[in-house]
């Protein structure tokens, strides 16, 4: 099932100047991976995953029916083929046969219905039961089919069916532990749960009866290490194989380390300036641009970010499978800025307050005050303003309060649907920068019904070059996602949605 | 005594109620949503209600807090709102390696501090006292992270002796036990130093002394149990502290203690969380306060407790 990676590999092994391919040596089968992250897991039921760290840990217990490669293309998880009726609203999987949960219990139809229909279940209380909505029934054909109806033609259904919170629970173990399935989980993934002590360490042990290629390592432990020098330094020591978010600080460190490789992969993520439509100043288009027209992403990338990351003008990051590639940051022409400002009415400058999450991105708050101090250069005076996460995420949600802010957005299933709707539409949850097009609303619409690709993608394509025009967010850049590993590890999948996968890893 | 002991216990159940009041207000009164912090900012307006109210949030806050009261005295912690785990669970974990870290750092504290007090004090006005004068100062004004990281670097990295982080072995407790410890010691050491200046000066010490006794003898036997008196105080606060977590040498060492949970917690805007915390430290504090008095009363007769 991992095929859809191995282009991620590639990827990720074309920047390890000094280490053979991991085609190269044959595979060691054996050992426990040791794999150190910031945050631990909150829980280990799919459905209530709403966290990449979380969802790292689960996926490796838990499949879906479908995954998506790099490139955006649907290939077989659990499900081997399906087909779509010809009206478009009854999608008919074949499930893969003779998989079994860790349970023992069989996997067939019946368990794909039950876990879709415990997510839909309101008394659930899933924080993400709207990933499942499309699905207005699920039913059992026969042992090994399935047939999910939506009510409306819905063009992103496959991606959809990737997000973690889709993927299939025992339904045995779900219905005897209830609550309790978030630290006993039954999967038929790769790697089962074999101990789990919160805040400290998750291990995972080889599951010798799964149905695809089997784990070479006999454990993975998932431990926290919250501090990221500790986490460099444990590295440097062997104490740990693998780390997660690398500091690009500690880059230079790292790399003049012989034991030691840096392992970098692009991210679906965007880190980018929000501006208000909807509040003064940032209601005019051209101070909006004068904004864009003044910060300098490649100077951030370069000045703030070591180089990491990659730049670009489009709300969508190019990673992205139909994100419009090409789009580069509005030119940087401070004259131009002044030019805006004063015909804006801003002739002696402005005041304006700057939000920013602290320790939530990379960098955060060290890319805010870069921004700050590039608009001071246009007399745009930004006070910066940095409250905790909680309190940060209430005023953005009044959506009237906040004038500009730092934000960032993954995608989770790698389709544009789930982002621009979250961010472009009128009223989307993340569209706190309150744009509103009437054009662009109807657009979105539309582009989740077109079934035809080439047509969808033209719809696409036009929704992300209204967003760049009219400049409801400058785009800083495109997070890229940095692993530290020690040289022997080998085989570790790095997904742009930020997944991380040790199934084919193995160790020296 | 143990009359006594049932009596304070009693008046500090106002406190135990005042401050699991104050914290169920001071968390609903921060501005952040738990059910939108819980779900996420991308989650739909309806999965954030259904959250609420799944997670009993959508009732007023005296339901709210009376509904926690009941299942408090009960013994029923709730569940977290983060993880769903049991809250009972989450804290019993944490807060056992706290209370090992926290006994080693105290121990090693008493010992390092009481030495180099004692000797302070024996000597004082010396070079030797000058040189515990400024040790206590380094020990106390050097942040913990920064104490830490040194100590990772010197003891792990340099000379690979004990594990840079983790809780698995004795091994990875030294060395941030001896970051905890380290400033608890400063403080032990100048009161011990101070409260034992002042008794050696005392008639009775002179007396001592006049009688042909050893020094030895004079600040053992006569002078120490009588300096302890405010030592006991010292180390109990301290111990309290320690008892209530340290967010900062937890996070350099990745030991799994109270003080992070604490912190997370109140991030999450986990409620039954934050409010069991507190409360169990509450409790501490309340505990050591009671066994200081009573150890006074063992140090000195003269004192009765009540």
């Amino acid at each position: 099932m991992r095929i859809r990676l191995a282009c991620t590999v590639a990827l990720a092994l074309a920047w390890l100047a000094a280490s053979p391919a991991a085609g190269a040596a044959a595979p060691r089968a054996g050992g426990t991976l040791v794999y150190a992250t910031g945050t631990d897991a909150l829980t280990l039921d799919p459905q209530f995953v709403t966290d990449v760290p979380t969802a790292r840990a689960v996926m490796h217990i838990h499949e879906t029916l479908v995954y998506q490669d790099d490139e955006g293309k649907i290939v077989p998880g659990l499900a081997e083929s399906w087909a779509v009726s010809a009206d478009k609203l009854t999608w008919t999987f074949k499930l893969r046969k003779g998989v079994r949960f860790h349970d023992g219990t069989p996997f067939n139809a019946q368990a794909v219905k039950h876990s879709l229909d415990r997510l839909l279940n309101p008394a659930t209380g899933s924080p993400r039961r709207s990933t499942a909505q499309a699905i207005q029934e699920s039913r059992v054909v026969d042992e090994h089919t399935v047939a999910l109806t939506t009510a409306k033609p819905f063009a992103p259904f496959l991606a959809q069916l990737t997000a973690y919170n889709l993927a299939i629970l025992s339904p045995t173990a779900a219905d005897k532990l209830g609550k309790d399935y978030a630290s006993k989980p039954v999967g038929t993934g790769p790697f089962l749960l074999e101990s789990w002590k919160p805040g400290d360490k998750l291990v995972l042990a080889r599951n010798a009866s799964y149905w695809g290629q089997k784990p070479w390592l006999d454990r993975v432990e998932f431990r926290v290490v919250p501090e990221d020098g500790t986490r460099v330094l444990q590295l440097l020591a062997g104490e740990v194989d693998i780390i997660a978010s690398v500091p690009p600080i500690m880059l230079k460190r790292l790399a003049g380390a012989a034991e030691v490789r840096i392992l970098r992969a692009a991210g679906y993520r965007t880190i980018y300036i929000g501006l208000n439509n909807k509040v003064k100043p940032f209601d005019d288009l051209r101070v909006r641009r004068a904004v864009a027209h003044t910060v300098n992403p490649q100077a951030i990338v370069q000045g703030v970010l070591g180089g990491v990351g990659a730049v670009g003008g489009g709300l969508e990051s190019p990673a992205i499978g139909g994100a419009l590639r090409g789009l580069a940051p509005y030119r940087h022409d401070p004259a131009a800025s002044k030019k805006l400002l004063g015909e804006a009415g801003f002739a002696g400058g402005l005041k304006t307050k700057l939000y920013l999450p602290t320790g939530r991105y990379l960098m955060d708050r060290q890319v805010g005050e870069a921004v700050q101090a590039q608009l001071k250069e246009v007399g745009i005076t930004a006070e910066i303003v940095a409250p905790d996460w909680g309190a940060l995420t209430a005023a953005l949600n009044k959506f009237t309060e906040i004038p500009m802010f730092l934000m960032g957005k993954g995608s989770p299933t790698g389709d544009l649907d789930l982002t621009l709707t979250l961010v472009a539409q009128t009223g989307g949850r993340m569209n706190h920068f309150n744009y509103s097009n009437a054009e662009v609303d109807h657009l979105i619409g539309l582009q989740r019904q077109a079934t035809n690709p080439a047509e969808r993608q033209q719809i696409l394509r036009r929704i992300q070059e209204k967003l760049y025009e009219e400049v409801p967010a400058v785009v800083v850049f495109y997070e890229e996602q940095l692993y530290g590993a020690r040289s022997s590890v080998q085989g570790v999948e790095v997904h742009p949605n930020e997944s991380v996968s040790f199934a084919r890893a193995w160790k020296q | 005594m143990i009359p006594f002991a049932l009596r304070r216990l009693l008046l500090a159940a106002p406190v135990f109620a005042g401050v699991s009041l104050a914290v169920f207000l001071m968390i609903h009164l921060i501005p952040g949503d738990p059910a939108r912090l819980y779900a996420g900012l991308e989650a739909s307006q309806e999965d954030v209600e259904g959250v609420r109210r799944a997670l009993g949030l959508h009732e007023p806050l005296p339901v709210q807090y009376g509904r926690f009261l009941g299942r408090f005295v009960t013994g029923d912690l709730g569940r977290s709102l983060k993880t769903g785990r049991p809250v009972a669970e989450e804290i019993a974990a944490r807060y056992s390696s706290t209370v090992l870290l926290a006994s080693l750092a105290i121990a090693s504290a008493v010992v390092l501090g009481s030495a180099t007090g004692v000797v302070a004090a024996v000597w004082r006005r010396s070079a030797v006292d000058q040189a515990a004068l400024l040790a206590s100062l380094l020990g106390l004004s050097l942040p913990s992270f920064f104490l830490g990281l040194v100590l990772m670097l010197v003891f792990s990295v340099q000379l690979g002796w004990l594990p840079l982080a983790g809780n698995a072995t004795w091994r990875h407790a030294v060395l941030p036990a001896v970051t905890l410890a380290l400033p608890a010691a400063a403080v032990i050491s100048r009161m011990v130093r101070g409260s034992l200046v002042e008794v050696l000066e005392q008639d009775y010490i002179r007396t001592a002394r006049s009688k042909g006794l050893t020094e030895w003898v004079v600040v053992n036997s006569h002078a120490v149990r009588n300096a302890l008196i405010p030592v006991v105080t010292v180390v109990g606060l301290q111990l309290g502290y320690l008892l209530g977590g340290a967010v900062v040498t937890e996070t350099v060492f990745s030991w799994p203690g109270i003080g992070r949970l604490i912190v997370q917690s109140i991030a999450a805007r986990d409620f039954p969380v934050v409010q069991a915390a507190v409360l169990l430290l509450a409790v501490t504090f309340v505990t050591i306060n009671l066994v200081t008095d009573m150890l006074y009363a063992v140090l000195d007769p003269r004192i009765r407790p009540g």
